[in-house]
Protein backbone atom coordinates (compact mmCIF):
# COMPACT_ATOMS: atom_id res chain seq x y z
CA UNK A 1 0.00 0.00 0.00
CA UNK A 2 2.78 2.41 0.97
CA UNK A 3 4.58 1.63 -2.29
CA UNK A 4 1.38 2.43 -4.15
CA UNK A 5 1.02 5.75 -2.36
CA UNK A 6 4.61 6.71 -3.09
CA UNK A 7 4.17 5.69 -6.70
CA UNK A 8 1.08 7.89 -6.91
CA UNK A 9 2.94 10.77 -5.30
CA UNK A 10 5.84 10.38 -7.72
CA UNK A 11 3.48 10.16 -10.68
CA UNK A 12 1.78 13.34 -9.56
CA UNK A 13 5.13 15.00 -9.17
CA UNK A 14 6.17 13.96 -12.68
CA UNK A 15 2.84 15.04 -14.10
CA UNK A 16 3.22 18.46 -12.50
CA UNK A 17 6.43 18.77 -14.39
CA UNK A 18 9.90 18.61 -12.98
CA UNK A 19 10.75 22.13 -14.09
CA UNK A 20 7.90 23.63 -12.11
CA UNK A 21 9.09 22.32 -8.82
CA UNK A 22 12.79 22.64 -9.57
CA UNK A 23 13.01 26.31 -10.48
CA UNK A 24 12.08 27.79 -7.06
CA UNK A 25 14.49 25.43 -5.31
CA UNK A 26 17.30 26.35 -7.66
CA UNK A 27 16.91 29.99 -6.68
CA UNK A 28 18.74 29.09 -3.51
CA UNK A 29 20.41 25.77 -4.22
CA UNK A 30 22.04 26.50 -7.55
CA UNK A 31 25.57 27.74 -7.84
CA UNK A 32 26.37 29.92 -4.85
CA UNK A 33 23.69 28.50 -2.55
CA UNK A 34 26.20 28.00 0.24
CA UNK A 35 26.85 31.73 0.39
CA UNK A 36 23.15 32.57 0.40
CA UNK A 37 21.48 30.46 3.01
CA UNK A 38 23.47 27.30 3.31
CA UNK A 39 22.20 23.90 2.29
CA UNK A 40 22.97 21.54 -0.51
CA UNK A 41 24.55 23.04 -3.60
CA UNK A 42 23.19 21.77 -6.87
CA UNK A 43 24.66 22.27 -10.32
CA UNK A 44 21.55 22.97 -12.47
CA UNK A 45 23.23 21.79 -15.67
CA UNK A 46 24.33 18.51 -14.14
CA UNK A 47 21.00 18.08 -12.40
CA UNK A 48 19.20 18.57 -15.73
CA UNK A 49 21.21 15.67 -17.17
CA UNK A 50 20.90 13.50 -14.06
CA UNK A 51 18.97 10.29 -14.40
CA UNK A 52 16.54 11.34 -11.65
CA UNK A 53 15.97 14.90 -12.83
CA UNK A 54 12.60 13.94 -14.31
CA UNK A 55 11.34 13.68 -10.74
CA UNK A 56 12.13 17.29 -9.96
CA UNK A 57 13.14 18.28 -6.45
CA UNK A 58 9.89 17.42 -4.76
CA UNK A 59 9.88 13.97 -6.29
CA UNK A 60 12.20 12.93 -3.49
CA UNK A 61 11.90 15.85 -1.11
CA UNK A 62 8.19 15.27 -0.62
CA UNK A 63 7.06 17.14 2.45
CA UNK A 64 8.48 19.95 4.50
CA UNK A 65 10.71 21.42 1.82
CA UNK A 66 8.31 23.78 0.06
CA UNK A 67 8.78 26.76 2.38
CA UNK A 68 11.91 28.31 3.82
CA UNK A 69 13.20 27.61 6.35
CA UNK A 70 12.45 23.97 5.55
CA UNK A 71 10.66 22.04 8.21
CA UNK A 72 12.20 18.82 6.96
CA UNK A 73 15.87 17.90 6.84
CA UNK A 74 17.89 15.91 4.37
CA UNK A 75 17.05 12.76 6.30
CA UNK A 76 13.38 13.25 5.49
CA UNK A 77 13.96 12.96 1.77
CA UNK A 78 13.11 9.67 0.18
CA UNK A 79 15.71 6.94 0.44
CA UNK A 80 16.76 5.17 -2.77
CA UNK A 81 15.22 1.97 -1.55
CA UNK A 82 11.84 3.63 -1.17
CA UNK A 83 11.54 3.38 -4.92
CA UNK A 84 14.11 0.83 -5.93
CA UNK A 85 13.32 -1.96 -3.47
CA UNK A 86 11.30 -4.49 -5.40
CA UNK A 87 11.74 -2.51 -8.59
CA UNK A 88 11.94 -5.32 -11.07
CA UNK A 89 11.56 -3.11 -14.13
CA UNK A 90 14.84 -1.24 -13.60
CA UNK A 91 17.57 -1.99 -16.14
CA UNK A 92 19.81 -3.57 -13.52
CA UNK A 93 19.59 -6.42 -11.08
CA UNK A 94 18.89 -4.68 -7.78
CA UNK A 95 18.92 -7.90 -5.75
CA UNK A 96 22.37 -8.69 -7.14
CA UNK A 97 23.60 -5.17 -6.40
CA UNK A 98 22.45 -5.50 -2.81
CA UNK A 99 24.07 -8.91 -2.43
CA UNK A 100 27.33 -7.62 -3.94
CA UNK A 101 27.31 -4.51 -1.81
CA UNK A 102 26.87 -6.56 1.34
CA UNK A 103 30.02 -8.50 0.47
CA UNK A 104 31.97 -5.38 -0.42
CA UNK A 105 34.72 -3.82 1.61
CA UNK A 106 32.62 -0.66 1.85
CA UNK A 107 30.08 -2.49 4.00
CA UNK A 108 32.02 -5.00 6.06
CA UNK A 109 35.07 -2.82 6.71
CA UNK A 110 34.22 0.83 6.12
CA UNK A 111 30.65 1.46 7.17
CA UNK A 112 27.84 -1.02 7.85
CA UNK A 113 25.38 1.78 7.02
CA UNK A 114 27.00 2.57 3.71
CA UNK A 115 24.44 4.25 1.46
CA UNK A 116 23.94 4.25 -2.31
CA UNK A 117 24.19 8.04 -2.29
CA UNK A 118 27.76 7.93 -1.00
CA UNK A 119 28.76 7.06 -4.55
CA UNK A 120 25.62 7.76 -6.57
CA UNK A 121 25.00 11.39 -5.65
CA UNK A 122 21.35 11.67 -6.73
CA UNK A 123 21.59 15.28 -7.88
CA UNK A 124 23.92 14.47 -10.73
CA UNK A 125 24.04 10.68 -10.97
CA UNK A 126 24.11 9.28 -14.50
CA UNK A 127 24.55 5.62 -15.32
CA UNK A 128 27.37 4.81 -17.76
CA UNK A 129 24.94 4.01 -20.53
CA UNK A 130 23.63 7.59 -20.44
CA UNK A 131 26.99 9.31 -20.42
CA UNK A 132 28.33 11.10 -23.48
CA UNK A 133 31.37 8.93 -23.80
CA UNK A 134 33.46 6.27 -22.14
CA UNK A 135 35.99 8.97 -21.30
CA UNK A 136 33.30 10.85 -19.37
CA UNK A 137 32.23 7.65 -17.60
CA UNK A 138 35.82 7.02 -16.54
CA UNK A 139 36.41 10.59 -15.42
CA UNK A 140 33.23 10.84 -13.37
CA UNK A 141 33.51 7.29 -12.05
CA UNK A 142 37.04 7.82 -10.80
CA UNK A 143 36.23 11.23 -9.36
CA UNK A 144 33.63 9.59 -7.11
CA UNK A 145 36.29 7.27 -5.64
CA UNK A 146 38.78 10.10 -5.28
CA UNK A 147 36.38 12.07 -3.11
CA UNK A 148 37.04 9.63 -0.27
CA UNK A 149 40.26 7.91 -1.25
CA UNK A 150 43.52 9.82 -1.39
CA UNK A 151 45.36 9.65 -4.71
CA UNK A 152 46.35 6.01 -4.71
CA UNK A 153 49.85 4.80 -5.49
CA UNK A 154 49.89 2.22 -8.22
CA UNK A 155 53.58 2.26 -9.01
CA UNK A 156 53.46 -1.29 -10.35
CA UNK A 157 51.14 -0.23 -13.18
CA UNK A 158 53.05 1.15 -16.17
CA UNK A 159 51.68 4.31 -17.74
CA UNK A 160 49.49 4.93 -14.73
CA UNK A 161 48.07 8.22 -16.02
CA UNK A 162 46.93 6.53 -19.21
CA UNK A 163 45.25 3.76 -17.24
CA UNK A 164 43.30 6.28 -15.15
CA UNK A 165 41.90 7.77 -18.35
CA UNK A 166 40.97 4.42 -19.89
CA UNK A 167 39.47 2.48 -16.99
CA UNK A 168 37.70 3.10 -13.74
CA UNK A 169 39.00 2.22 -10.28
CA UNK A 170 36.09 -0.19 -9.86
CA UNK A 171 37.01 -2.13 -13.00
CA UNK A 172 40.04 -3.54 -11.19
CA UNK A 173 38.85 -3.21 -7.61
CA UNK A 174 35.89 -5.55 -8.07
CA UNK A 175 35.63 -9.28 -8.23
CA UNK A 176 36.77 -11.26 -11.26
CA UNK A 177 35.14 -10.99 -14.62
CA UNK A 178 31.64 -10.73 -13.19
CA UNK A 179 29.58 -7.79 -14.29
CA UNK A 180 29.36 -6.38 -10.80
CA UNK A 181 31.06 -3.19 -9.83
CA UNK A 182 29.44 -3.17 -6.40
CA UNK A 183 31.42 -6.02 -4.88
CA UNK A 184 34.36 -3.74 -4.07
CA UNK A 185 37.37 -5.75 -2.91
CA UNK A 186 40.05 -4.76 -0.44
CA UNK A 187 43.11 -3.39 -2.25
CA UNK A 188 45.03 -6.59 -1.53
CA UNK A 189 42.52 -8.62 -3.57
CA UNK A 190 42.11 -6.23 -6.51
CA UNK A 191 42.95 -7.38 -10.04
CA UNK A 192 46.69 -7.53 -10.58
CA UNK A 193 46.88 -9.77 -13.63
CA UNK A 194 47.22 -7.45 -16.63
CA UNK A 195 45.89 -10.14 -18.94
CA UNK A 196 42.46 -9.98 -17.34
CA UNK A 197 42.00 -6.72 -19.25
CA UNK A 198 44.68 -7.05 -21.91
CA UNK A 199 43.16 -10.00 -23.72
CA UNK A 200 40.50 -10.69 -26.30
CA UNK A 201 38.05 -11.59 -23.53
CA UNK A 202 38.84 -8.39 -21.60
CA UNK A 203 36.95 -7.96 -18.35
CA UNK A 204 36.28 -4.35 -19.38
CA UNK A 205 33.70 -5.74 -21.78
CA UNK A 206 31.70 -6.94 -18.81
CA UNK A 207 32.24 -3.85 -16.70
CA UNK A 208 33.00 -0.43 -18.18
CA UNK A 209 31.86 -1.35 -21.68
CA UNK A 210 29.02 -3.70 -20.85
CA UNK A 211 26.26 -1.29 -21.91
CA UNK A 212 27.71 -0.58 -25.32
CA UNK A 213 29.66 -3.78 -25.88
CA UNK A 214 26.65 -5.80 -26.88
CA UNK A 215 25.63 -3.45 -29.66
CA UNK A 216 29.09 -2.57 -30.95
CA UNK A 217 31.17 -5.68 -30.36
CA UNK A 218 30.55 -7.16 -33.75
CA UNK A 219 32.04 -4.34 -35.84
CA UNK A 220 33.54 -5.96 -38.91
CA UNK A 221 37.16 -7.07 -38.83
CA UNK A 222 38.04 -5.71 -35.43
CA UNK A 223 38.55 -7.45 -32.10
CA UNK A 224 36.77 -5.45 -29.39
CA UNK A 225 36.05 -2.47 -31.62
CA UNK A 226 34.06 -1.02 -28.77
CA UNK A 227 37.25 -0.62 -26.74
CA UNK A 228 39.46 0.24 -29.73
CA UNK A 229 37.26 3.23 -30.53
CA UNK A 230 38.08 4.66 -27.12
CA UNK A 231 41.47 3.29 -26.19
CA UNK A 232 44.12 1.00 -27.65
CA UNK A 233 44.80 -1.95 -25.36
CA UNK A 234 47.44 -4.41 -26.45
CA UNK A 235 46.05 -7.92 -26.25
CA UNK A 236 42.43 -6.74 -26.25
CA UNK A 237 42.13 -4.60 -29.37
CA UNK A 238 43.38 -5.58 -32.79
CA UNK A 239 42.43 -5.91 -36.40
CA UNK A 240 41.19 -9.44 -36.89
CA UNK A 241 42.00 -9.40 -40.61
CA UNK A 242 45.59 -8.32 -40.01
CA UNK A 243 46.16 -11.25 -37.64
CA UNK A 244 44.46 -13.71 -39.96
CA UNK A 245 46.29 -12.58 -43.09
CA UNK A 246 49.62 -12.44 -41.27
CA UNK A 247 49.23 -15.88 -39.70
CA UNK A 248 48.13 -17.28 -43.08
CA UNK A 249 51.14 -15.71 -44.81
CA UNK A 250 53.44 -17.00 -42.08
CA UNK A 251 52.03 -20.52 -42.44
CA UNK A 252 52.30 -20.36 -46.23
CA UNK A 253 55.90 -19.15 -46.00
CA UNK A 254 56.88 -21.93 -43.61
CA UNK A 255 55.13 -24.47 -45.86
CA UNK A 256 56.87 -23.04 -48.95
CA UNK A 257 60.22 -23.28 -47.19
CA UNK A 258 59.57 -26.94 -46.31
CA UNK A 259 58.45 -27.76 -49.85
CA UNK A 260 61.46 -25.96 -51.35
CA UNK A 261 63.81 -27.67 -48.90
CA UNK A 262 62.27 -31.07 -49.64
CA UNK A 263 62.62 -30.39 -53.38
CA UNK A 264 66.32 -29.57 -52.94
CA UNK A 265 66.85 -32.70 -50.90
CA UNK A 266 65.12 -34.86 -53.49
CA UNK A 267 67.10 -33.26 -56.30
CA UNK A 268 70.35 -33.84 -54.41
CA UNK A 269 69.40 -37.48 -53.81
CA UNK A 270 68.69 -38.06 -57.50
CA UNK A 271 71.93 -36.39 -58.48
CA UNK A 272 73.92 -38.68 -56.16
CA UNK A 273 72.23 -41.77 -57.61
CA UNK B 1 92.96 -8.07 -43.45
CA UNK B 2 92.01 -10.94 -45.79
CA UNK B 3 89.39 -10.66 -48.56
CA UNK B 4 87.06 -12.75 -46.41
CA UNK B 5 87.09 -10.15 -43.69
CA UNK B 6 86.05 -7.51 -46.17
CA UNK B 7 82.65 -9.20 -46.37
CA UNK B 8 82.33 -10.20 -42.73
CA UNK B 9 83.95 -7.55 -40.55
CA UNK B 10 83.70 -8.28 -36.85
CA UNK B 11 81.36 -5.36 -36.09
CA UNK B 12 78.95 -6.64 -38.72
CA UNK B 13 78.93 -10.17 -37.30
CA UNK B 14 78.36 -8.92 -33.77
CA UNK B 15 75.60 -6.62 -35.01
CA UNK B 16 74.01 -9.38 -37.10
CA UNK B 17 73.75 -11.97 -34.32
CA UNK B 18 72.73 -9.44 -31.71
CA UNK B 19 70.04 -8.26 -34.09
CA UNK B 20 68.91 -11.84 -34.68
CA UNK B 21 68.65 -12.53 -30.96
CA UNK B 22 66.83 -9.26 -30.32
CA UNK B 23 64.37 -9.91 -33.12
CA UNK B 24 63.57 -13.41 -31.89
CA UNK B 25 63.00 -12.08 -28.39
CA UNK B 26 60.90 -9.18 -29.68
CA UNK B 27 58.75 -11.51 -31.78
CA UNK B 28 58.18 -13.92 -28.88
CA UNK B 29 57.38 -11.20 -26.34
CA UNK B 30 55.40 -9.15 -28.87
CA UNK B 31 53.16 -12.07 -29.79
CA UNK B 32 52.81 -12.97 -26.10
CA UNK B 33 51.32 -9.54 -25.45
CA UNK B 34 49.35 -9.33 -28.70
CA UNK B 35 47.71 -12.71 -28.09
CA UNK B 36 47.64 -12.45 -24.29
CA UNK B 37 45.10 -14.73 -22.71
CA UNK B 38 44.72 -15.89 -19.11
CA UNK B 39 46.17 -19.36 -18.57
CA UNK B 40 47.80 -19.56 -22.00
CA UNK B 41 51.42 -20.83 -22.14
CA UNK B 42 53.19 -17.60 -23.04
CA UNK B 43 55.58 -15.11 -21.49
CA UNK B 44 53.98 -13.43 -18.48
CA UNK B 45 52.49 -10.11 -19.62
CA UNK B 46 54.45 -7.84 -17.33
CA UNK B 47 57.71 -9.71 -17.98
CA UNK B 48 57.01 -9.67 -21.72
CA UNK B 49 56.48 -5.92 -21.63
CA UNK B 50 59.71 -5.32 -19.73
CA UNK B 51 61.75 -7.55 -22.05
CA UNK B 52 60.07 -6.19 -25.20
CA UNK B 53 60.77 -2.59 -24.20
CA UNK B 54 64.37 -3.32 -23.22
CA UNK B 55 65.05 -5.21 -26.45
CA UNK B 56 63.40 -2.42 -28.45
CA UNK B 57 65.80 0.11 -26.94
CA UNK B 58 68.77 -2.18 -27.61
CA UNK B 59 67.57 -2.77 -31.18
CA UNK B 60 67.53 0.99 -31.75
CA UNK B 61 71.07 1.26 -30.41
CA UNK B 62 72.21 -1.58 -32.67
CA UNK B 63 70.46 0.04 -35.63
CA UNK B 64 72.50 3.19 -35.04
CA UNK B 65 75.62 0.99 -35.02
CA UNK B 66 74.46 -0.48 -38.34
CA UNK B 67 73.90 2.98 -39.85
CA UNK B 68 77.30 4.21 -38.67
CA UNK B 69 78.96 1.02 -39.91
CA UNK B 70 77.40 1.54 -43.33
CA UNK B 71 78.94 4.96 -43.57
CA UNK B 72 82.12 2.97 -44.17
CA UNK B 73 82.89 0.25 -46.74
CA UNK B 74 79.82 -1.88 -46.01
CA UNK B 75 77.54 0.88 -47.30
CA UNK B 76 78.68 0.36 -50.88
CA UNK B 77 76.82 -2.98 -50.99
CA UNK B 78 73.56 -1.07 -50.67
CA UNK B 79 74.35 1.81 -52.97
CA UNK B 80 75.97 0.23 -56.02
CA UNK B 81 74.86 -2.02 -58.86
CA UNK B 82 71.34 -0.72 -59.37
CA UNK B 83 71.51 -0.74 -63.19
CA UNK B 84 71.66 -4.50 -63.32
CA UNK B 85 68.96 -4.98 -60.72
CA UNK B 86 65.86 -5.92 -62.81
CA UNK B 87 67.68 -8.55 -64.88
CA UNK B 88 69.56 -9.73 -61.83
CA UNK B 89 66.31 -10.20 -59.92
CA UNK B 90 64.86 -12.33 -62.69
CA UNK B 91 68.03 -14.43 -62.80
CA UNK B 92 68.02 -14.83 -59.02
CA UNK B 93 64.36 -15.83 -58.86
CA UNK B 94 64.82 -18.26 -61.75
CA UNK B 95 67.68 -19.80 -59.81
CA UNK B 96 65.69 -20.20 -56.58
CA UNK B 97 62.63 -21.60 -58.38
CA UNK B 98 64.41 -23.78 -60.94
CA UNK B 99 68.20 -23.80 -61.13
CA UNK B 100 68.79 -24.69 -57.51
CA UNK B 101 67.01 -28.02 -58.03
CA UNK B 102 69.23 -28.85 -60.99
CA UNK B 103 72.48 -27.95 -59.24
CA UNK B 104 72.97 -24.92 -61.50
CA UNK B 105 75.67 -22.44 -60.52
CA UNK B 106 74.61 -19.53 -58.40
CA UNK B 107 73.93 -16.54 -60.67
CA UNK B 108 75.59 -14.04 -58.36
CA UNK B 109 79.27 -13.94 -57.46
CA UNK B 110 79.86 -11.93 -54.30
CA UNK B 111 82.86 -9.68 -54.23
CA UNK B 112 84.20 -7.08 -51.85
CA UNK B 113 82.55 -4.55 -54.18
CA UNK B 114 79.14 -6.24 -54.30
CA UNK B 115 78.40 -9.02 -51.87
CA UNK B 116 74.60 -9.00 -52.13
CA UNK B 117 72.70 -10.77 -54.84
CA UNK B 118 69.88 -8.65 -56.35
CA UNK B 119 67.21 -10.23 -54.14
CA UNK B 120 69.27 -9.60 -51.03
CA UNK B 121 69.90 -6.02 -52.08
CA UNK B 122 66.19 -5.24 -52.52
CA UNK B 123 65.09 -7.17 -49.44
CA UNK B 124 67.73 -5.71 -47.13
CA UNK B 125 67.19 -2.21 -48.43
CA UNK B 126 63.44 -2.41 -47.82
CA UNK B 127 63.78 -4.10 -44.46
CA UNK B 128 66.70 -2.11 -43.08
CA UNK B 129 66.04 1.33 -44.54
CA UNK B 130 62.23 1.44 -44.66
CA UNK B 131 60.56 -1.22 -42.50
CA UNK B 132 62.95 -1.16 -39.54
CA UNK B 133 62.96 2.65 -39.15
CA UNK B 134 59.15 2.68 -39.18
CA UNK B 135 59.04 -0.28 -36.77
CA UNK B 136 61.46 1.53 -34.47
CA UNK B 137 59.69 4.88 -34.64
CA UNK B 138 56.25 3.34 -34.00
CA UNK B 139 57.74 1.35 -31.13
CA UNK B 140 59.22 4.47 -29.56
CA UNK B 141 55.96 6.35 -30.08
CA UNK B 142 54.22 3.68 -28.01
CA UNK B 143 56.59 4.49 -25.16
CA UNK B 144 55.02 7.95 -25.07
CA UNK B 145 51.33 7.37 -25.79
CA UNK B 146 50.32 10.72 -24.33
CA UNK B 147 52.46 12.45 -26.97
CA UNK B 148 50.87 10.62 -29.90
CA UNK B 149 48.22 12.35 -32.02
CA UNK B 150 44.69 11.85 -30.73
CA UNK B 151 43.43 10.78 -34.16
CA UNK B 152 45.31 9.21 -37.02
CA UNK B 153 44.15 7.38 -40.17
CA UNK B 154 40.56 7.24 -39.01
CA UNK B 155 41.28 5.81 -35.59
CA UNK B 156 43.09 6.74 -32.39
CA UNK B 157 46.74 7.74 -32.75
CA UNK B 158 47.94 4.93 -30.49
CA UNK B 159 45.70 2.45 -32.32
CA UNK B 160 47.10 3.38 -35.72
CA UNK B 161 50.72 3.32 -34.52
CA UNK B 162 50.26 0.03 -32.69
CA UNK B 163 48.60 -1.56 -35.74
CA UNK B 164 51.48 -0.42 -37.98
CA UNK B 165 53.93 -1.75 -35.38
CA UNK B 166 52.17 -5.15 -35.32
CA UNK B 167 52.00 -5.35 -39.12
CA UNK B 168 55.73 -4.66 -39.41
CA UNK B 169 56.40 -7.18 -36.65
CA UNK B 170 54.59 -9.78 -38.75
CA UNK B 171 56.61 -8.72 -41.80
CA UNK B 172 59.89 -9.19 -39.93
CA UNK B 173 58.84 -12.63 -38.69
CA UNK B 174 58.20 -13.62 -42.33
CA UNK B 175 61.54 -12.13 -43.32
CA UNK B 176 63.32 -14.14 -40.63
CA UNK B 177 61.83 -17.43 -41.83
CA UNK B 178 62.92 -16.80 -45.42
CA UNK B 179 66.27 -15.32 -44.36
CA UNK B 180 67.15 -18.31 -42.17
CA UNK B 181 66.03 -20.77 -44.84
CA UNK B 182 68.07 -19.10 -47.58
CA UNK B 183 70.98 -19.33 -45.16
CA UNK B 184 70.92 -23.07 -45.84
CA UNK B 185 71.47 -22.64 -49.58
CA UNK B 186 75.25 -22.54 -49.34
CA UNK B 187 77.75 -25.30 -50.09
CA UNK B 188 76.37 -27.22 -47.15
CA UNK B 189 73.33 -26.33 -45.12
CA UNK B 190 75.49 -24.79 -42.37
CA UNK B 191 78.30 -23.24 -44.44
CA UNK B 192 76.76 -19.79 -44.66
CA UNK B 193 75.89 -19.72 -40.96
CA UNK B 194 79.51 -20.58 -40.15
CA UNK B 195 80.66 -17.80 -42.44
CA UNK B 196 78.54 -15.24 -40.68
CA UNK B 197 79.58 -16.61 -37.30
CA UNK B 198 83.32 -16.96 -37.85
CA UNK B 199 83.84 -14.63 -40.77
CA UNK B 200 86.77 -16.41 -42.35
CA UNK B 201 85.71 -20.01 -42.88
CA UNK B 202 85.97 -19.99 -46.65
CA UNK B 203 88.31 -17.72 -48.57
CA UNK B 204 87.00 -15.73 -51.51
CA UNK B 205 87.94 -16.99 -54.94
CA UNK B 206 91.09 -15.52 -56.38
CA UNK B 207 90.01 -12.33 -58.20
CA UNK B 208 92.32 -13.10 -61.13
CA UNK B 209 90.91 -16.61 -61.41
CA UNK B 210 87.37 -15.23 -61.26
CA UNK B 211 88.00 -12.72 -64.02
CA UNK B 212 89.58 -15.40 -66.21
CA UNK B 213 86.56 -17.66 -65.81
CA UNK B 214 83.20 -15.92 -66.34
CA UNK B 215 81.29 -18.99 -65.12
CA UNK B 216 82.90 -20.14 -61.89
CA UNK B 217 82.07 -23.54 -60.49
CA UNK B 218 78.79 -23.83 -58.57
CA UNK B 219 80.54 -24.83 -55.37
CA UNK B 220 82.82 -21.83 -55.32
CA UNK B 221 79.99 -19.42 -56.03
CA UNK B 222 77.32 -20.80 -53.75
CA UNK B 223 79.63 -20.60 -50.81
CA UNK B 224 79.61 -16.83 -50.90
CA UNK B 225 76.03 -16.00 -51.76
CA UNK B 226 75.13 -15.57 -48.19
CA UNK B 227 71.60 -14.45 -47.43
CA UNK B 228 72.76 -14.05 -43.87
CA UNK B 229 75.02 -11.22 -44.93
CA UNK B 230 73.82 -7.75 -44.18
Amino acid sequence: MSVLLIALALSASVLRGAEDNTAPCMDCHAGNAQSKRGGTEIDPARFARATHSFLGCTGCHLDGFSAYPHKATRKDALDCMTCHAGDSSAPYNRAQIEADLNKSVHIFVADPNFKCTYCHWPHDFLPVRKMKSIAEAVEIGNKVCMECHATPKHTWIPMWELHTKAARCVDCHTAGKEETIHHILPASRAQRDCVNCHSRDSLLLRKLYKHIAARQRSQEGMVNAVIFNNAYMIGATKFEWLDRISILLFGMTVAAVFVHGAGRRLARGRKKR
Amino acid sequence: MSARHALYPLWLRIWHWSNALLFLTLIVTGTSMHFAHPGQPQVDFRTARLIHNSCGILLTAFYLVFLCGNLGRNGRHYSRGWNELPRGLVRQLRYYFHGIFLGAPHPHHPSPEQKFNPMQKVAYLVMMYAALPVLTVTGWALFFPDKTPEHMLGTTGIGALATAHSALGYLFSLFMVVHIYLGTTGDTSTALFKNMLLGDVTPLPDPEESSASPLPSPAANDTHCNPAQS
